[in-house]
Order: C-alpha cells, then sequence, then structure tokens
C-alpha cells in the first residue's frame, strides 16, 4: 500500500492488485463487448447541437453494432432516434451525415418517404404492392432519451434501466450546470490504432502528463502536483459505474507567451460549476465529459476492431459573440488537440505492446483509480454475462 | 488584403492565412521552425490590436478582409505551440496532429452558428 493510497482507501473494492490485459487484444473480448456492453448499455450518440431545429437529423454509424442511426428532430419537438433503414429492401434511408428537411426523409433506392416521427408517408407506384400497411412500415424505433442535453440511445428493444437509472449518481452529481451556455464549436474524429480501451485509459489518468511531451508540461505546470511534478486529484468518486476525477489548479501557476495574451482577450463568461480546475467524467462504457473553466469537451470511443478506434472528440465553448473569441477558441481547441495528438503515439505503442504478449497485466497506482474502477465494472459486465451463459439465458 | 490597420502583416498572408485544420496542420508540418518562429514573431506584438479589431466584428457576417485577418490570426494562435512548446526540442510537433478529421468547416464557421 503506497503512503497515502486515498483512493484504495476510499474504495477497497477496487483492489490495489495488478489488472489482466488479454481483454485489450483478444476478439473474443470484442464480441463480448458489443453483445454484453454496447447493445445493451444507453450510447451517447451527440448532443442537442447535432439536431437544434425542427426539421433537422443526424446520422451515427456504430461500427461495433453494424447500426446506422437516424435521430430527428420532428416538428413536435421531440427527439427520436430510429434504425437508418428503410421499410422496403432495407436500403440506408438517409446517405449523408445529417441536415435539415421540410420534415421527410425520402430513401434514395425506390423513393419510400418517411416523417420524422418515423412514419411511413409516401411510397412510390404503390398500388402495385400488395396488402401493403403503411401503418406498419414504419423506421425501427431506438429507445431514446435526452440528459442535460446529449442524446442517448438504447440498443436492446426494451432497455432494462431508464436513462436516468443508467446515469446513477451522474445526475445528482450533475445538478444543474447550465450546459445550455455551451454550444458546440469544434468536432474532430481520429482513426486511432488501439483498442478503445486503451484509447480511454490514457485519458483516464493524468500521471503522464509530466512526462508525455511539450504540451501535456504545459498542462502539468497548470495542475496542482506534488514536489515531484506529480498530479494529484483533488476528489475522485465512483457514481455507480461511472466516474470522475478533478484537479486543482497550481496556485503559482503563471501564464506566459501568447496564453498571457489569450487571458487579456474579453470572452463570454460561462461559470459552470466544478469540483476542480479539471473534471474529467466517465460515463460507462465509452463517453467522456471533461470541464476546463468555461468550457467542456466530450470524447467517445467507438470500437471499429480489436486494435482500432474512433476517437470523436469535441469541445464546446459559449457561442463566439465575436470574431476574436472565435479566435480565442481556436487557440483552446488547438492547445487540447496538441495534447491529444501526443496520446494518439502513446495509445498505439501500448497497443502494439500489449499485442506481443509480453505481459498478462498491468500495474496501476493510486492516481490510476479511473482506470482501475473502469475494468473493475468491466469485468462485472463479463462475469455478469458469463453467467448468463453458464444458466443458458444469455 | 487584410483590414487597413494590419497592411504591414500583408507579408505573411501566402502561405499563412489558411481556413482549413488541414491546412494549418500541413503548414505547421512543413515549414521550418525558423520560418514559423518570423511569422510568430511578427504576429506576437500585433495580436493585442488584431484582438481589438475583431472584438467589434460578427463571426458570422465578416467581410473579405475581416476574414482574412482571421484566418491568419487563427494559424497564429494553432502554431504559436510550435514556437512556445517544442522549439526546445526542435520539433514543430506531434506529427499526429495530421490525422485529425476536422468536422466543423473552414475557421469552426459551420459549427459557430
Amino acid at each position: 500500500m503506497t503512503q497515502s493510497a486515498r483512493w484504495a482507501r476510499k474504495y477497497p473494492e477496487l483492489g490495489t492488485g495488478p489488472v489482466p490485459v488479454d481483454h485489450f487484444v483478444e476478439q473474443q473480448y470484442l464480441d463480448f463487448e458489443r453483445e454484453h456492453i454496447f447493445r445493451t448499455a444507453w450510447l451517447n450518440v451527440g448532443r442537442i447541437d447535432d439536431v437544434p431545429t425542427p426539421g433537422s437529423y443526424v446520422v451515427r454509424e456504430i461500427e461495433i453494432l453494424r447500426a446506422s442511426v437516424l435521430v430527428t428532430h420532428a416538428s413536435d419537438g421531440v427527439i427520436r432516434a430510429f434504425h437508418n433503414v428503410c421499410s422496403h429492401r432495407a436500403n440506408r434511408l438517409v446517405w449523408n451525415d445529417g441536415g435539415t428537411c421540410r420534415g421527410y426523409l425520402s430513401c434514395q433506392f425506390h423513393g419510400w418517404t418517411y416523417d420524422l416521427e418515423g412514419r411511413l408517408r409516401g411510397v412510390l407506384d404503390e398500388e402495385n404492392f400488395f396488402d401493403l400497411d403503411k401503418d406498419k412500415l414504419g423506421l425501427a424505433p431506438l429507445a431514446c432519451d435526452v440528459w442535460e442535453g446529449f442524446i442517448f440511445v438504447n440498443f436492446q428493444p426494451q432497455p432494462e434501466e431508464t436513462l436516468v437509472e443508467f446515469l446513477g449518481g451522474i445526475v445528482e452529481e450533475f445538478g444543474k450546470r447550465g450546459l445550455e451556455q455551451l454550444s458546440l464549436a469544434f468536432r474532430y474524429d481520429v482513426d486511432d490504432g488501439a483498442n478503445w480501451k486503451v484509447a480511454l485509459d490514457a485519458q483516464n489518468e493524468i500521471y503522464h502528463l509530466p512526462v508525455l511531451g511539450p504540451v501535456h508540461g504545459a498542462f502539468t505546470d497548470f495542475f496542482a502536483t506534488n514536489e515531484e511534478g506529480c498530479t494529484r486529484f483533488n476528489e475522485f468518486k465512483r457514481l455507480g459505474r461511472h466516474t470522475v476525477y478533478s484537479t486543482g489548479m497550481n496556485p503559482e501557476w503563471v501564464p506566459a507567451g501568447l496564453e498571457q495574451l489569450i487571458l487579456e482577450v474579453p470572452t463570454t463568461p460561462a461559470p459552470i460549476p466544478q469540483n476542480g480546475v479539471f473534471d474529467f467524467y466517465v460515463i460507462f462504457p465509452n463517453f467522456v465529459m471533461g470541464f476546463l473553466p468555461g468550457s467542456m469537451f466530450t470524447y467517445n470511443f467507438w470500437p471499429v476492431a480489436v486494435d482500432r478506434t474512433i476517437w470523436e472528440i469535441r469541445a464546446h465553448f459559449p457561442r463566439a459573440a465575436n470574431a476574436a473569441e472565435l479566435v480565442v477558441q481556436h487557440y483552446r481547441k488547438a492547445r487540447l488537440r496538441d495534447a491529444q495528438a501526443e496520446d494518439i503515439e502513446g495509445h498505439e505503442n501500448v497497443q502494439a505492446g500489449l499485442a506481443s504478449r509480453a505481459k498478462t497485466t498491468m500495474v496501476l497506482q493510486d492516481e490510476e483509480v479511473q482506470i482501475r474502477s473502469f475494468h473493475y465494472v468491466w469485468r462485472q459486465y463479463l462475469e455478469a454475462a458469463r453467467g448468463r451463459d453458464a444458466a443458458g439465458v444469455a | 488584403m487584410l483590414p487597413s490597420a494590419f497592411t504591414d502583416l500583408e507579408r505573411w498572408v501566402d502561405p499563412f492565412a489558411v481556413e482549413s485544420d488541414d491546412d494549418r496542420s500541413r503548414l505547421r508540418l512543413e515549414w521550418s521552425l525558423d520560418e514559423i518562429t518570423a511569422f510568430h514573431q511578427a504576429m506576437f506584438p500585433r495580436f493585442a490590436a488584431i484582438m481589438e479589431h475583431l472584438a467589434e466584428v460578427d463571426p458570422r457576417s465578416m467581410s473579405d478582409e475581416q476574414r482574412l485577418l482571421v484566418a491568419l490570426a487563427v494559424t497564429f494562435v494553432e502554431l504559436s505551440a510550435a514556437v512556445e512548446h517544442y522549439g526546445p526540442t526542435g520539433t514543430n510537433g506531434a506529427r499526429d496532429i495530421i490525422r485529425f478529421e476536422a468536422k466543423h468547416g473552414l475557421l469552426g464557421l459551420a459549427l459557430a452558428r
């Protein structure tokens, strides 16, 4: 046990031993994740910014489930989700990424037309079909709910939990943060040559900050650290299967270079309550909400293969009131992007090391507790699935 | 052309006033650190004045001159890490920045509704 072991003492159920790593490299575990995690959990597929007005829609590809999801904002104000599949012969209904329509979407194969509530409204050459009942041929719906502006879907026909039940302690922890002050400003997708859990683990600690690269080093100066320059959380909480770590600010931090000039530019205030200067929430399994003063970033780690992930990165700021504020937001976006670019090589090098089978376990320290908690929950899912298999109910 | 108050920066418009993340990342990775440093040194003392000017500009309805100035300023802030953080390492930054596929349009304006 380390001298402090703050988090190990707070959450003794997580243990302190090494964690197996075979689930980063073996296909059988990706297959398990597909059926028992991604097909059962509530998955974030975007934010209200993606479908801001009635008539807007967006398409999200969920590669691990071989699914294309159509999210719509209908004239009744309700956000809905459907399989993006035409009821005629299962063609993809919408072929672009999204946009705004006049309330109807037509299949580009034979022109079958649906409204944004999913009802089949028009069939080309309808008289030539046999006993066609349009009321029974709407789009296949997905369970969909919105929390704090975040859109979630669930692939279970009847989800075992509501979204609020699934989020559990996160809802109470979050309270009313006033996220409507923030708008989606930037979005990147990165094709990352690592298992999705490798990519997530790398973000789930900031132990690496003093070492990984110069931009990480600059963040280290900003955060509270011990005498060795190692970051120390001021809080870590398990909230059911979800977690948050928070870091305080270095009281002796002095802005330098362009940072100093940036801080002198007036920007729209966005007083979002935080636990520390940097709060990092992980909503199991693959969604992250990170908060820095006046801004929020989100990550979605989308598995594509056992060693490939699409890392979706979004940055949210107050709507830029003027062009100077837009430039400042680009600066903040680029700083984060530069740090993430330093991360990518790390992800892929870890994946290579794991794939070599040189090691069967990884060793975690106390400030890597959020990784430990994630894998603890992941293993609970695995054991539950094995239990169902053994009982013949999987 | 840049707004008249910034004609002294005109010589940097080509190649630095670009609008896409991809173009800025390529500039950063393909131009020498000396060239980027010269651009940084020219822009740094003018940045406060640029921000003061752009504080009066609506990003959703910019003139061509204003848009050019925004492009130059965004390239400056994005490339500054090459000079201020990576310079001492002799690199311009992580090469993986080129792998970030931007979905936010030129100058981020697709989402700055």
